[in-house]
């Protein structure tokens, strides 16, 4: 492990970004009942990555030193044309407004990348200074035409009904299946206008939704292309993933209904939302089979899931005054999804990339959360305790990745916003509550292992770990119970072998200060409109969790799937910050 | 207000007919969807150079398991490795390199390679091809036993039916069979130039390739050792039909430009640094089993310990046991510890060593073997002597591959070494014990697929009746067995876990292999 201020000086990772967002809009108003806009744009950028390991770096010293370089060059066109169809009245209560549009769309990004290792020159960063040189090149380009049109019916201000159709041609689908269709029709009503006298108390609202979303696939996803291989002499061969000339957008079939109250003129409003997502044909993109396919990964359409949740929002103004006031906002977030089917009923689905740390990765199967995580657990008899190996006394592992009901979705969580105004003064404070879901200590187990967790000091204690024998009787009425002692301290597989399960810790729980400011409206006769401020970030956390900080994930969102939220894996907890600013508006 | 509607129907025409032009006329905007980055289809001859490279290394990543499987060396730690225990290690893809090859490297590449190249008529590239696809299951088999041999390869299925050992057996030889027909072609497009571009092996010379294919046939036929269809003079012919010298030893050059296509056993790859060699292989050439006779190849091939002796370690005990730091053997590229890196290795294990595919001597062993046992001994006497002789020509060639640092064996090192009665004897004195030992020193280090065959054949620890003494001399089964094999020795390899134990259970349960103890089922071939 490198020094930390050696690792900030020597060890880069930077990214230069210069971007271009140019838009161009033109308005027609040729008719009374309608205007024509055309939109053209463009959001082109060149991103420069560089990614240094130091020749006398922990991580570099093998090589001698390792640089890569990446430059991306995206260059993303749009067009969209609207004709807006204004207002028109059918009868006195009903009137009708629309629109018809099209959309082109061109996303293209081509990276150039060389990567050097063996450095002459220690600290001349430059590729041109590495004895051992590699590059690639690669481009990804996705098109897409849309037309759509919409419809928006009311009756009387009270009703709104709209309904909207889309279709998508998309380049990254088989032309045959590369047309796709999906409408969707939301109504609200507005019900204390339609009855007065409910709306002398209130202002109600009922809204309900259903949708229907299509979406194609990543660039290239269907057909197997060669790559060069670096093996000796070159040559050509197959990636590893496998042809689907099947390949069919994916759908998402959703529902939602809601209602916004608000009572005593606006100063009390309750919001409550509850959706359902189904998807449908959806993409598992690099889902494996066996390599008897000729290839070891696949892009399959065929899952299955289901999301749901309910949502809820309190807003309140207790105090509402001139020298002083107090806002009240709290958000309950419930959400939960489940894998429902996975493509050619294969067992399981899971992100290479969450397979971080021993056997336990972002894994999930039909009937499972689409959060667990499957690993190599234990073995128990019938009756729950756990398998030991008569020759060694310690438990026995699966041999394959099974589930062991681990969910890595929070039961709830709560946001909760404070707004206190006295005068000039304010104090804004963000607090953040969750409930249940669970996280793995990767990083204690890492420790553990390597004997530098204080929760090996009994190391050198004889112990018999409870469970019983696996000697063909484990699941009989008398099955022999272990009396097999064992010092972990010489038997040091007690440790190294250990299942990740021990570390998978359950049921967590937080409450954190996610933000506070503080700040202070400057006299005018000071400055106009200013004020000064001071916010602090993630001041406190309370927690049931052992490791650092629960909120983690061991790689990015960008890996996919449920990725690898609740996987900490030598992660940092989140930086405790302090703000001071001014404010200045006009 | 009357002409407002008619304008709209105008309007509505124009924007119905523009969207039924989309799909029509946007198909040749949306046709981006060729991956740019790679073709999608190469020249034959491109085919190849990859699957020629992992036929000759992927048996070297299988290697560091089988290898201890058959005590050709020892993976000394903190407590004894699960290999060393006639075991494997739960899911994990250790120990099935050549599964992933055969299926994936060779997989969908062979199969276009080879319809391109019989299209073309480039029979000779076809020939090769073919000869490929015989070595992924033969040497599948005999690691896995039962294999997916008619179901290969095909994208449309997501589970796949375990063929029989038989099945594939036959399936080789009938490769092998269109293999040779093809190879013995001149007509057509068949052109040394162009198989060149692609064979670094041979240099596009075909008719190597055919004896590559007898020689294959041979390794084949002779399997049945134990069976009653087996046939020696059909081994013998295959032979005698296959490398005739050294110089036809099929040989993978390591150019060592990258990791990729440096040597798998090289120092810089550092696969092997922490193994070392067995006291059972260093009995078989210190004399202890061949009556004194120290071995001219055991200083060249083997590594000694700094003291300058040479030592093995025993894979029953724990670590390097009771050796001080001065008896400790070196690795296999003659340093301490972890040392050597870029320095000069030994023998098969420098960087850039030609690595050989099979070789003139393994095959005049197997002649050996098969005379022998036809009651031939003078042919078998022969062949035995060529084998031996040949090997230890090929262990001079290899420590000079890259400037190794062992001395060359020298003539007179050679001469006294064959004219040993204990090596080679009067024809009627030879034994089974002397060929099979001798064509495992042949072959250690690097032939383990068919090195471990042998074994399987002889059930590790055969009597040969006529000397009495094990076929492998000195060899002993591991004293703390892993503890699934229930008692029994280690007879095939499972199938790649990441392949068949997750995504193609079903059909693996249906010949068994879901069983704690599978891998100690005897194969099919080396039962009667």
């Amino acid at each position: 492990m490198d020094n930390p201020y050696f690792n900030v000086d020597k060890n880069n990772i930077t990214s230069k970004n210069n971007r271009i967002i140019a838009n161009l809009g033109l308005k027609l108003t040729p008719f009374a009942w309608g205007s024509l806009k055309t939109n053209i744009g463009t959001d082109s950028y060149t991103n420069q990555n560089l990614i240094l390991r130091h020749p006398e770096s922990a991580y570099g010293v093998g090589n001698n030193g390792i640089i890569d370089v990446a430059d991306d060059i995206t260059r993303n066109l749009s067009a969209q044309t609207i004709l807006n169809l204004n207002g028109h009245a059918i009868t006195r209560s009903i009137s009708i407004n629309g629109l018809l549009g099209q959309s082109i769309s061109d996303f293209k990004s081509t990276t150039d990348a060389a990567s050097g290792q063996d450095f002459l020159e220690p600290n001349f960063v430059s590729v041109n200074n590495t004895n051992l040189r590699t590059n690639r090149s690669s481009i990804a380009q996705r098109r897409l035409v849309s037309a759509f049109g919409s419809a928006t019916l009311s009756f009387k201000e009270l009703l709104y009904v709209t309904a909207t159709g889309r279709n998508d041609w998309t380049s990254t689908i088989p032309q045959d299946k590369n047309s796709f269709f999906y409408p969707s029709i939301s109504s609200s009503f507005v019900f204390s206008d339609a009855f007065p006298a409910i709306g002398r108390h209130m202002t109600g609202k009922l809204r309900a939704a259903y949708a229907l979303v299509g979406k194609d696939a990543r660039p290239y996803a269907y057909r197997p292309s060669l790559e060069y291989k670096t093996t000796a002499y070159g040559g050509y061969g197959y990636g590893f993933t496998g042809p689907n000339l099947d390949l069919k957008p994916e759908f998402a079939r959703s529902y939602e209904i809601g209602t916004e109250l608000s009572f005593l003129q606006d100063r009390l409003g309750f919001d409550a939302t509850f959706y359902r997502k189904q998807t449908k044909d959806q993409i598992v993109n690099d889902i494996r089979g066996s390599y008897a396919t000729g290839y070891i990964l696949f892009n399959l359409n065929g899952a299955e899931t289901r999301n749901q949740g309910l949502e809820l929002t309190l807003r309140a103004s207790p105090v509402v005054g001139n020298s002083f006031s107090w806002d009240f906002l709290a958000n309950f977030d419930k959400a939960h999804g489940k894998t429902l089917a996975l493509p050619h009923a294969l067992p399981e689905s899971y992100v290479s990339d969450t397979w971080l740390f021993g056997n336990v990765r972002n894994g999930t199967a039909p009937g499972l959360s689409t959060q667990s995580l499957t690993g190599l657990f234990y073995l128990r008899n019938t009756a729950g305790q756990l398998l030991i190996d008569p020759t060694t006394g310690l438990p026995i592992r699966s041999a394959s990745f099974i589930d062991h009901g681990y969910d890595r979705t929070p039961n709830f969580t709560v946001g909760i916003t404070n707004n206190f105004k006295l005068k000039k003064l304010s104090l804004n404070f963000l607090v953040d509550v969750r409930r249940g879901g669970d996280v793995f200590n990767a990083t204690e187990q890492f420790l553990t292992a390597r004997g530098l967790s204080t929760r090996t000091l009994d190391r050198n204690t004889p112990r018999v770990i409870q469970g019983v024998l696996r000697d063909g009787k484990e699941n009989t009425a008398t099955p022999t119970a272990n009396n097999i002692i064992v010092v972990p301290a010489v038997q040091t597989s007690y440790y190294t072998n250990i299942s990740e399960e021990l570390f998978i810790e359950k049921n967590i729980n937080w409450l954190r200060l996610r933000d506070v400011t503080l700040s202070y409206v400057l006299p005018r006769a000071l400055m106009k409109n200013a004020s000064v401020f001071i916010t602090g970030t993630d001041l406190f956390l309370l927690t049931n969790y052992s490791g650092l900080d629960p909120i983690v994930n061991g790689n990015t969102a960008a890996v996919g799937g449920s990725s690898a939220a609740g996987i900490d894996y030598g992660n940092f907890p989140m930086p405790r910050g302090l703000n001071f600013g001014l404010r200045l508006s006009r | 207000m009357i002409k407002e509607p008619k304008k709209m129907k105008k309007l509505y025409a124009a924007l119905v007919v523009g969207f039924l032009a989309v799909p029509t006329g946007c198909q040749n905007f949306l046709d981006v969807n060729t991956n740019p980055n790679a073709p999608q289809s190469v020249s034959a001859n491109l085919y190849l150079p990859p699957m020629l490279h992992w036929m000759v290394t992927a048996p070297q990543f299988d290697g560091r398991f089988v290898g201890r499987y058959t005590q050709e060396w020892t993976l000394p730690g903190t407590s004894l490795t699960t290999w060393d225990r006639m075991g494997y290690d739960p899911s994990s893809d250790n120990g099935a390199e050549q599964w992933r090859d055969v299926y994936w490297s060779l997989g969908q590449n062979l199969i276009d390679m080879n319809t391109k190249a019989e299209a073309e008529q480039r029979w000779d590239l076809l020939g090769v091809g073919q000869t490929l696809k015989a070595w992924g299951f033969q040497v599948l088999t005999d690691l896995h036993g039962e294999i997916i041999v008619k179901e290969a390869v095909d994208q449309t299925r997501f589970s796949f039916d375990y063929d029989t050992q038989e099945v594939a057996y036959l399936e080789v030889q009938k490769l092998l069979g269109s293999a040779i027909a093809n190879l013995q072609k001149t007509d057509g497009a068949v052109n040394a130039t162009y198989l060149a571009k692609g064979d670094k092996i041979y240099n596009g010379d075909r008719t190597k390739w055919l004896k590559v294919a007898y020689g294959l046939l041979a390794i084949n036929l002779n399997h049945y050792s134990n069976k009653a269809s087996y046939k020696p003079a059909d081994v013998i012919a295959a032979v005698d039909k296959s490398f005739a010298s050294n110089a036809d030893d099929a040989l993978l050059p390591y150019q060592a430009t990258n990791n990729n296509d440096t040597n798998f056993l090289g120092r810089t790859r550092s696969n092997l640094t922490s193994y070392r060699q067995t006291q059972f292989v260093v009995n078989l050439m210190n004399g202890t089993d061949f009556g004194g006779v120290v071995d001219p190849r055991m200083s060249r091939m083997l590594s000694p310990s700094p003291d300058g002796q040479f030592r093995g370690l025993d894979v029953n005990v724990v670590g390097f046991g009771a050796f001080s730091d001065d008896q400790k053997p070196n690795n296999f590229f003659g340093y301490p510890g972890s040392g050597g890196l870029a320095s000069p290795a030994r023998y098969i294990f420098d960087d850039k060593t030609k690595m050989p595919l099979m070789t003139y001597a393994q095959l005049q062993f197997i002649k050996a073997e098969a005379a022998y046992r036809m009651g031939d001994k003078v042919t078998a006497l022969t062949a035995y002597r060529n084998g031996i002789s040949a090997s230890m020509d090929f262990v001079n060639a290899r420590n000079t591959d890259n400037s190794q640092s062992p001395t060359q064996i020298t003539a007179s090192e050679k001469a006294a070494f064959l004219a040993s009665p204990e090596i080679v004897p009067a024809a009627g004195s030879l034994t089974l014990s002397q060929i099979m030992s001798q064509k495992y020193l042949a072959q250690w280090g690097w032939g383990h697929n068919e090195l471990w065959m042998d074994m399987r054949r002889y059930h590790y620890t055969d009597i040969d009746p006529a000397s009495g003494k094990q076929v492998f001399i000195g060899f002993t089964f591991p004293t703390n067995l892993y503890p699934d094999n229930a008692g029994k020795v280690v007879q095939r390899i499972r199938p790649r876990f990441n392949s068949e134990y997750v995504w193609n259970l079903p059909a693996l349960k249906t010949i068994g292999g879901d069983a704690l103890d599978y891998h100690t089922k005897p194969l099919w071939i080396i039962q009667p």
